[in-house]
């Protein structure tokens, strides 16, 4: 028999009915509560189930609204006749050829690597040197500014485009003032203006990829240089720039991924201004007669493989971060004086703002107020009429807002809560395929709408699917909303997925560990543990999906079912009559749907549950960085 | 036997972790594993509960199989209970919403999980505490709320993670105390991680040491404090004396053989500590270790009557004033023996010369070298 150590206990705790227990031998366990019986197999039967449902369907979803339109698109581009009426595996490998042996092709796709490059340099620049101003400095407003950037980040380039565009138009209202130099216009209407746009609309990713490495870095390391003798500027050149160049890095590299897929910029200034971009090549090769499908495929297949290098690259870099080691601080960093460096410094935010906030505003606004572009701001030129248009119940407009609208919130709402079971089974479970899975939502986390949308009409009007009941007479998909809503969702995916996994890994293991030994099954894990932990981080993702959709433009033009356009397609299609007013109106109606939603997610909570938000505050400083370690 | 586990092993690339641990518990016991950081303790813990899967081994409790070397039971089925180092405590759910959490997955009527909460906050002493959050608790009232946690659920077995580890000594000490009559008085099988050998005194019934991911010795406190099998037992379950030397079995009993002083003979009274080799009978050709704790090591300042038994000449080396006590470093006189650890009730200088008592009922003989294949082997196997 086993040895028993005898060792006299005195009862402390005096529970009722439970003195019995007391230097028990053996007997039957605590009889507080009767245990159920543990090997019920119908319940683990069910169990079983629910962790399939639970996994299987976000994980179906992907494969058939990610994975298998892009891999039409690569089988496209090699295969021209693989989505043919009479389909054929005829090995072609001319579309692809033809990008570069075409000179147009070769143009658009010279154009859009070395606007590209020069927009994410000029952009990376912008970013990281306001971003330093904004966190580090003297400077004064620090938080007005801070707001206009990420209302540039939330402003869909295409309405940048176009407001830039209306005020060098000749004829426009600047011009029917100034009477604008062919020269000006010229210059603009370039490869000059293109990179402008392109520049101003993606700083903001630098920015926000800058700023918290930046409060996390504090003072003290730039001190400690300067402890050691080194001057201002040299500590922030040896010592803060090597230690934020990897922020700096991934952020220009998503302006890359972004600024060579952007197909707002192309299918306004750019295609204005007679610079042909891919996009707006793959868009023309797909949905203008004559379609060249499989030219669109190989265009597709090489943004593709370069938005995926772009965004390994990133990756690599944002792990390479070794000095994230260091615990955080929290003591904040002292701000820079800038002296005499403070009026050049104020400029350059003055300009910044400038040019990518008030002007286009001030210029949309301006517009979605008058009646036409060209007669300039005389008394009956004022009115209205653009907004009541707009918002006249059963008008194109009207309707298009209302379907946007719930498009969104659908595809939102699907999206943030698939991509967080999808970050759960990549980052907590060890199920086959979840380290694919978390490889493929990185590497399509820059897939543009515009790529996706190609790859919907490859994989989900192609011919074969009528022999499985989908499309033709059977169950239709293709050219339905639905088709629409599965693209949108799709595309956000990986977003989603790669958002929660960021939160996710804030979360200690011990505390999804400790409801598993409570008997908790996966769907009892992530609802009642896991999500109202992340509830916060949900609610943000949340809002970028529903902001993003509500201006989606690539993916809609594309794929909208006919006569059933959704708001930037009829804000575009405005543009293109030359109806400038109504087309700004309908898209600051939905800039203002955007910004009530993001003031009532941000704002309301900590009003009305003030406490909640301290709370969640003390939480994290006691749990969040709860170890992971295994031992 | 209430837990069966066998031959348990686990390795991380390459590197065993857990290396075929055996070990049968009864209801109601209370095991700890001990041992040094990184000696496979947790990881040994995790496989019972299912966080970690096993290379290969069994695991059952009572008549149910919880891995029988390929297949696994879920841990959510294992109906287990575990209290973790840092609590794990859910940080948006109050205290009686982490009580009642498995309780609600058990699907227990309502009524039954409130009264059962308000009961286990009475037994853990946070009566009325069960709407705060566990933020707004001190470190031990924590640590209380996971122990109710894991209780409620009635957990067949009760793990427990180096419960005490974040807390102060002095509230270790008293909630050591608790925890203990907590599950003697609740009559939970329990198994207890820690690396303090204090704690695993206090709190077991029997414990496990572990190194390396091996077992070197299974047996309760006071057997493995007076008779470990091997010197790494010796020196982790408290300061321990050990002298090297041989071991000869005579007509008046043992004796024991310094090495290094031909000349001296020590005599050892107790039988019990001797283990004898597979044949059954000492070798004396074998080199063995003595031990003797620094609290039975006699100090004299004055030369002892020959007749006293046991005695060796010493030097102090280095003294210090610890516990109401000295704590005085030795070395033997004109030889290469190890540096000696003994209490004195009166202050010492260095260089001094003293001399020490071994008295034969206090000195035991740990084997140097037995292989550890044949000490993880439980006495009942």
């Amino acid at each position: 028999m086993v040895p028993r150590q005898r060792r006299s206990v005195k009862v402390i705790f005096n529970t009722t009915g439970n003195t019995s227990q007391v230097n028990g031998e053996g007997g039957s366990p605590s009889p507080l509560l009767k245990s159920k019986t543990s090997s019920d197999f119908t319940r683990t039967i069910t169990r079983r189930l629910i962790t399939l449902f639970v996994i299987g369907v976000p994980v179906l979803l992907l494969v058939l609204f990610m994975l298998y339109p892009l891999a039409a698109i690569i089988l496209q581009s090699v295969f021209p006749e693989l989505y043919a009426p009479t389909p054929s595996l005829a090995l072609d490998l001319s579309p692809l050829a033809s990008v570069f042996s075409n000179p147009h092709n070769y143009l658009a796709l010279f154009n859009s690597f070395w606007l590209g490059l020069v927009t994410s340099i000029i952009a990376g620049l912008i970013g990281t040197l306001l971003a330093i101003l904004m966190t580090r400095t003297d400077l004064p407003a620090k938080k007005v500014v801070d707001i206009c950037v990420w209302i540039i980040f939330f402003t869909p380039s295409f309405m940048l485009g176009e407001a830039w565009s209306v005020v060098f138009l000749r004829g426009g209202t600047l011009d029917h003032y100034v009477n604008l130099p062919d020269g000006f216009i010229n210059a603009f209407f370039s490869p000059l203006g293109v990179i402008l746009i392109l520049s101003l609309k993606n700083f903001p990713l630098v920015y926000i990829s800058v700023v918290p490495a930046l409060r996390w870095l504090g003072s003290e390391f730039e001190d400690a240089a300067r402890v050691a003798g080194a001057r201002l500027w040299f500590a922030w050149w040896r010592i803060n720039l090597p230690l934020l160049l990897p922020p700096i890095l991934a952020g220009t590299f998503l302006v890359f991924a972004d600024a060579i897929s952007d197909f707002g910029v192309s299918a306004t200034i750019a295609h204005n201004a007679n610079v042909p971009l891919i996009p707006y090549q793959i868009y023309a090769n797909v949905d203008t007669f004559p379609v060249n499908f499989p030219l669109a495929a190989a265009f597709s297949f090489l943004l593709f493989f370069a938005i995926v290098a772009a965004m390994l690259i990133q990756a690599r870099i944002m792990r390479s971060r070794s000095f994230q080691v260091i615990s955080g601080r929290t003591r904040p960093a002292r701000p820079i004086q800038l002296g005499v460096w403070k009026i050049a410094a104020v400029i350059f935010t003055l300009v910044i703002i400038f040019l990518g906030f008030v002007i286009p505003f001030v210029t949309s606004v301006l517009m979605s107020l008058l009646h036409a572009y060209n007669l300039g701001f005389t008394a009956d030129n004022w009115t209205l009429d653009n907004y009541t248009k707009a918002l006249t119940i059963g008008s194109d407009s009207f309707a298009s807002l209302v379907r946007t609208f719930w498009l969104a919130l659908a595809a939102a709402t699907i999206a943030t809560l698939i991509g967080f079971i999808v970050a759960f089974v990549v980052n907590r479970t060890n199920l086959t395929g979840h380290r694919f899975l978390g490889f493929f939502t990185l590497i399509t986390l820059g897939v543009p709408g515009l790529i996706l949308a190609v790859g919907y009409i490859f994989a989900w009007n192609a011919p074969y699917l009528k022999y499985i009941g989908i499309g033709g007479k059977g169950f239709r998909i293709y050219g339905t909303l639905w088709i629409l809503l599965a693209a949108y969702v799709g595309g956000h995916l990986p977003r989603t997925t790669q958002l929660s996994a960021g939160a996710l890994e804030q979360v200690g293991q011990n505390i999804l560990d400790s409801a598993r030994v409570q008997g908790a099954g996966i769907f009892n894990l992530l609802r009642s543990v896991v999500a109202p932990i992340m509830r916060g981080n949900l609610a943000s993702t949340w809002l970028l999906m529903f902001t993003s959709t509500m201006f989606e433009l690539a993916a809609s033009q594309l794929l909208y079912p006919p006569g059933q356009p959704t708001l930037p397609v009829e804000v575009i299609a405005l543009f293109n009559t030359f109806q400038v007013g109504p087309g700004m109106a309908l898209s600051l109606l939905c800039v203002f749907i955007v910004t009530i939603l993001l003031v009532l997610l941000k704002v309301l909570p900590s009003l009305i549950n003030g406490l909640v938000t301290w709370r969640l505050k003390e939480e994290k400083s006691a749990y969040v960085l709860a170890s992971k370690e295994l031992e | 036997m209430y837990l069966q586990v066998k031959n348990l092993s686990k390795s991380y690339g390459g590197k065993r972790v857990v290396s075929h641990i055996n070990l049968e518990l009864e209801r109601g016991e209370i095991l700890s594993l001990l041992g040094p950081s990184g000696c496979g303790k947790t990881t040994l813990l995790r496989m019972l509960v299912g966080l970690v899967s096993p290379d290969n081994g069994w695991i059952q409790v009572e008549d149910q199989v919880l891995y029988d070397g390929k297949k696994e039971m879920p841990i959510e089925e294992r109906q287990m209970g575990m209290v973790f180092q840092d609590y794990a405590l859910w940080p948006h759910l109050t205290v009686a919403q982490n009580i009642a959490f498995g309780m609600h997955l058990q699907r227990y009527p309502r009524i039954q999980i409130k009264k059962r909460v308000n009961e286990l906050l009475e037994l853990v002493n946070l009566g009325g505490l069960g709407h705060r959050f566990p933020y707004q608790l001190s470190g031990g009232q924590q640590q209380r709320v996971a122990m109710a946690r894991a209780l409620a659920t009635n957990p067949r077995i009760l793990l427990l993670d180096e419960p005490l580890s974040n807390l102060d000594t002095a509230l270790r000490e008293s909630m050591r105390s608790e925890i203990v009559n907590l599950l003697r008085q609740l009559n939970v099988t329990t198994i207890n991680v820690t690396h303090d050998q204090n704690e695993a005194m206090a709190m077991s019934d029997r414990i496990m040491v572990l190194k390396e991911g091996e077992c070197h010795q299974i047996g309760s406190p006071t057997d493995l404090y007076f008779n470990p099998v091997n010197p790494f037992v010796a020196k982790f379950m408290g300061s321990a004396n050990l002298l090297p030397g041989n071991l000869i079995s005579g007509v008046e009993g043992y004796t024991f053989y310094l090495k290094g002083y031909n000349e001296v003979r020590l005599r050892v009274a107790n039988q019990e500590s001797i283990r004898t080799s597979e044949s059954g009978r000492v070798n004396s050709a074998e080199e063995c270790l003595l031990l003797i704790r620094p609290d039975d090591l006699q100090f004299f300042s004055a030369k002892l009557d020959p007749g006293h038994p046991n005695t060796l000449e010493a030097r102090v080396v280095e003294s210090s004033f610890v516990a109401g006590r000295w704590r005085t470093l030795l070395k033997l006189v004109d030889g290469p023996s190890p540096t000696l650890l003994a209490y004195s009730s009166i202050p010492t200088t260095s260089e001094q010369q003293c001399w020490l008592g071994l008295p034969p009922e206090t000195c035991r003989i740990v084997p140097a070298n037995l292989p550890v294949e044949v000490l993880s082997v439980p006495d009942s196997w």
